[in-house]
């Protein structure tokens, strides 16, 4: 039993489970992107989701956050089934897609107010809030530039800060310091670190493998949509006999380039 | 829907209005450039100084002297004057309130009798029988206000008494009521169309807009909030309305500017107000369908034309058949603020009334469509 009824959406969260996935799949015509996938994330957990261009981290991602619906399989977040319950699951978490799509037209405050106001914040809680994010993640002196100014790696991280500002439950971080300058990327490393700190569950989706060595208390690795393999980084090296994530990765997925599908 | 998720949708779409170049210039400079531009090249028209004024007389004369008839053929002969003949006053002054005539002249019942007074008693005025004729004059021709008069006298005694000028007689000119004329200029004729003219380009930049957002994935992105399907399309709603509201203000601003101005009372602006709201949301719509069947921003562009091309010929300032126009939405604003401002028609009028309940049915209709069709084939 995954959750009990009950009136408010924070009692209903699972006192252990965030995420629960049973058998997922998800299909595109004759292509599998998802493939009978299970796994279970616990609370307070970051999780990261590794695999090669197209192995189905990303559609997984979707699913769990109501843009796509799965084929066949259960999913839950927080213990809210995301085919059933999309608005209590859309809550309780914060995405922060791969793209990072803003609003050129907005300043770096405007675009994370305007998520927070689309999560129902009341102002004054909202203006703290968007000031913290911003003092956190570097943006301060940028606040006020329409975002269209800002370079890659300042979109980034207001990316981050529209996605989080209602401080929720759950974030799912779809590879959010891609392109990034190491600098920066060590900023988001630590705002990432400190969700951890107040007991947030992430899941974080990405290339580097020094990140998800860095970050993650368990890793999962999926190919070909499958779940191939789980554990702590500690003991998925022991297990595969490696020095590092990343040769771990190579090890299971294989040295061949993959294309996106 | 939540009140609050579409006030931050809306003012998002407000702020994009006044921050994108293309936004702005197409919803508001684009407006602002049409109406100065048509002013100024078609204001003059139609509205060039006069050398001949137009004057309605209305004979009122129940005698049987002839006095009337010779007093009309002296002013018909006048080289200043046209005489305009009318068998009533209402016409009359309807047509000079409409600016068609510049004075209207009222001979009196006894004017006859009044002649034939003064011919039998020239020298004794103690024996005449005093009248004088009614003037309605245009306030608005300085000419006419102050030449009218002393013109009319001169031919007033030379009725009676030709040859002599300055004569002293029992017939008088009646202190003139000025009336408020309008004169309608090639612009005025376009003015009302230049409003449906404005609002139709709302098609492009909603269509444009949301064809970005999907691009880019913030639909997506926003799809992952609380926020519902009803709260964004709400909100387009809603800020495209504003724009138009912005849209009408400045028209009709600019217009006044250069030369129109309808003697119209405030209702009538009220009503143009609420028209061009209900036709942004039939826009709107038609942006949504226009989003939904685009592939990216650029053939969204190319796409909206399906929609403004046809309302823009059969509604607007460029007058089509009936037959024909009554098919676009963009007809039914302008015939209705047409009929207001150059007409004259009451915003009670089944003219009003018949256009507005058409306008609503099909902006509700056309919305309805484009949320429908944005669902289902908009956000794939």
């Amino acid at each position: 039993m995954i959750r009990a009824e009950k009136s408010s959406n924070q009692e209903n969260i699972h006192p252990t489970i965030g995420i629960v996935i049973d058998n997922l799949v998800k299909r595109f015509e004759d292509i599998v992107a998802v493939d009978h996938l299970s796994l279970e994330i616990q609370k307070g957990e970051l999780f990261a989701l590794l695999g090669p261009n197209g192995a189905g981290k990303t559609t997984t991602i979707k699913i769990l956050c109501g843009l796509l619906e799965a084929t066949s399989g259960t999913a839950h977040v927080g213990g809210f089934d995301v085919r059933k319950q999309m608005e209590k699951v859309k809550a309780l978490i914060g995405v922060c897609p791969q793209e990072a799509p803003v609003f050129p037209y907005l300043t770096g405050r405007e675009n994370i107010e305007l998520f927070g106001a689309l999560h129902g914040m009341p102002k004054a809680k909202l203006k703290e809030r968007v000031d913290d994010l911003l003092k956190k993640l570097f943006l301060e002196e940028h606040a006020s530039r329409l975002v269209q100014k800002y370079s890659g790696g300042l979109v980034r991280r207001a990316s981050i800060a529209m996605a989080l500002v209602q401080d929720p439950e759950i974030a799912f971080l779809d590879e959010p310091t891609v392109a990034m300058d190491p600098q920066s990327r060590r900023a988001v490393w630590d705002f990432i670190k400190d969700l951890k700190a107040q007991g947030k569950t992430v899941v974080l989706t990405t290339h580097y493998m020094e990140e998800a060595e860095q970050l993650a208390d368990r890793i999962g690795i999926i190919d070909h949509g499958k779940l191939i393999a789980i554990g702590t980084p500690d003991q998925l090296k022991t297990a595969n006999n490696c020095k590092n994530i990343e040769e771990v990765f190579l090890k299971l997925t294989g040295r061949q380039i993959r294309e996106e599908n | 829907m939540n009140g609050k998720r579409i006030i931050a949708l809306m003012k998002k779409e407000i702020k994009k209005a006044f921050r994108d170049p293309a936004t702005l210039f197409m919803a508001l400079l684009f407006p602002m450039i049409l109406t100065l531009v048509f002013g100024i090249a078609f204001g003059a028209i139609g509205t060039g100084t006069e050398t001949s004024y137009d004057v309605a007389i209305i004979d009122m004369d129940t005698t049987s002297h002839v006095w009337a008839d010779n007093f009309i053929g002296n002013v018909s002969s006048n080289e200043m004057l046209r005489v305009v003949n009318y068998t009533d006053n209402a016409t009359a002054q309807r047509d000079l309130s409409e600016g068609q005539i510049d004075a209207i002249i009222i001979i009196p019942a006894n004017f006859g009798d009044s002649c034939q007074s003064f011919l039998a008693n020239p020298s004794n005025s103690s024996a005449w029988i005093n009248t004088s004729l009614a003037l309605y004059l245009d306030s608005g021709s300085m000419i006419i206000t102050q030449a009218l008069p002393p013109v009319l006298y001169a031919v007033l005694v030379d009725t009676l008494v030709p040859g002599v000028s300055g004569a002293y007689l029992p017939v008088s000119i009646g202190m003139p009521a000025l009336v408020s004329a309008s004169r309608l200029s090639q612009f005025d004729y376009m003015a009302p169309g230049l409003i449906a003219y404005a609002s139709i380009f709302l098609t492009m930049t909603v269509a444009q807009s949301v064809s970005s957002d999907k691009e880019k994935g913030l639909l997506k992105r926003i799809n992952v909030t609380p926020a519902t399907a009803g709260d964004v399309m709400a909100s387009y709603a809603v800020s495209n309305m504003m724009i138009a509201a912005m849209q009408t203000a400045i028209i009709f601003s600019l217009a006044a500017i250069v030369g129109f101005r309808p003697m119209v009372g405030f209702e009538s602006y009220l009503v143009a107000f609420g028209m061009a709201l209900v036709f942004a949301l039939c826009n709107v719509g038609f942006g949504l369908i226009t989003a939904s069947l685009a592939k990216n921003t650029g053939s969204a562009t190319g796409i909206s034309f399906l929609f403004i091309i046809p309302q823009m010929f059969f509604g607007t300032f460029i007058t089509m058949p009936k037959d024909v126009s009554q098919f676009a939405p963009s007809y039914y604003i302008t015939d209705a603020l047409t009929s207001l401002f150059l007409r004259g028609a009451s915003i009670f009028s089944s003219t009003i009334f018949f256009d507005l309940a058409v306008l609503v049915i099909l902006s509700i209709s056309v919305f309805l469509a484009g949320v429908l069709v944005y669902r289902k084939f908009g956000n794939k």
